[in-house]
């Protein structure tokens, strides 16, 4: 039936140049199979030159040197002397007091952290 | 929402993202490997072969890929280039019409009232080139501009090798006007 169909389909048109295209396109595109994949995207993807990968010297570097010219642009923006001077004052007024206070509550906090930890290496907390 | 061609092209040239390039891969993979059993003359392993080396040149020349023209017309051109450079060096029959019994038995069964093997019976008949202009205008549907540029021929021989073939196919279809 669709045989015959297609048949008359022809014979009604076959006399126009552009009826014998369309029926030529059809019959040519209805002809075309769809190829199943079958692992050919892999073999394809497998073929293509791997990503280049940065070294891990490389890695540091784009960090590090960044983090250098910051860092020197930073310091450079001090006086070092000023700096020094401060730094100096300091360690000089501090009362032997006080920093035993400070050091106190530095160990505290280390010892409390510490704890906390271990605490939740144990699963106790 | 499938993701343009053009899309995925500028993801590989700017992130070199392999899995968008493997999207246009299986996007193409059946249309191209048609394409390229024709060049090979219907060897399937062949094919293959030159259908997967057209996708890694095309991956490296990406850069080069302009948005004017279609994807898979840049891609058809690759293949056709390859298969060209092979056929030079008598790597691959290409289009080898000559002595192909598979082909000749086919045609015994030309006089079986079916539309489609008649078509592709008569198709066996034309020489290579007409063959390969007429199934890039009529069965894959690029323009005239597109397939000349793809066989890499002046627009004016593509045109005379459509019109060629599409006469020998009229009077090689003839008989289907008769037939009722």
């Amino acid at each position: 039936m669709m045989k015959q169909n297609e048949q008359n389909h022809f014979d009604s048109n076959i006399s126009g140049d552009d009826a014998f295209e369309r029926f030529l396109s059809k019959q040519l595109q209805e002809n075309q199979p769809y190829l199943m994949d079958d692992d050919f995207t892999a073999r394809v993807m497998g073929g293509l030159p791997a990503p280049k990968k940065l070294s891990v010297w490389q890695e540091r570097l784009i960090i590090l040197v960044p983090l250098f010219i910051i860092s020197l642009l930073v310091i450079s923006q001090f006086s070092l002397l000023a700096v020094l001077i401060k730094v100096w004052t300091l360690a000089v007024s501090v009362d032997i007091a006080q920093l035993m206070q400070v050091g106190m509550l530095v160990s505290v906090a280390a010892i409390s952290g510490a704890s906390f930890w271990f605490a939740r290496q144990l699963k106790l907390i | 929402m499938s993701v343009s061609d053009q899309e995925l092209i500028s993801r590989v040239i700017a992130k070199k993202d392999q899995q968008a390039f493997s999207q246009l891969v299986l996007r193409y993979q059946s249309q191209l490997r048609t394409w390229a059993r024709r060049l090979c003359d219907g060897d399937a392993h062949l094919a293959d072969d030159l259908a997967q080396e057209t996708f890694i040149k095309a991956y490296a020349a990406l850069a080069a890929f302009r948005a004017e023209a279609k994807f898979s017309t840049w891609l058809y051109r690759i293949a056709f280039n390859i298969a060209a450079n092979r056929w030079r060096t008598k790597k691959i029959q290409w289009c080898e019409l000559d002595g192909n019994e598979d082909i000749e038995a086919e045609f015994c069964e030309l006089k079986q009232f079916d539309a489609k093997r008649d078509v592709e019976a008569a198709m066996q008949q034309l020489s290579a080139a007409q063959q390969l202009a007429i199934r890039l205008c009529f069965e894959d549907g690029f323009s005239h501009d597109e397939a000349a540029s793809i066989m890499g021929i002046p627009l004016g021989t593509l045109k005379t090798h459509v019109n060629r073939g599409k006469q020998k196919l009229q009077v090689l279809l003839a008989s289907w006007s008769q037939v009722a």
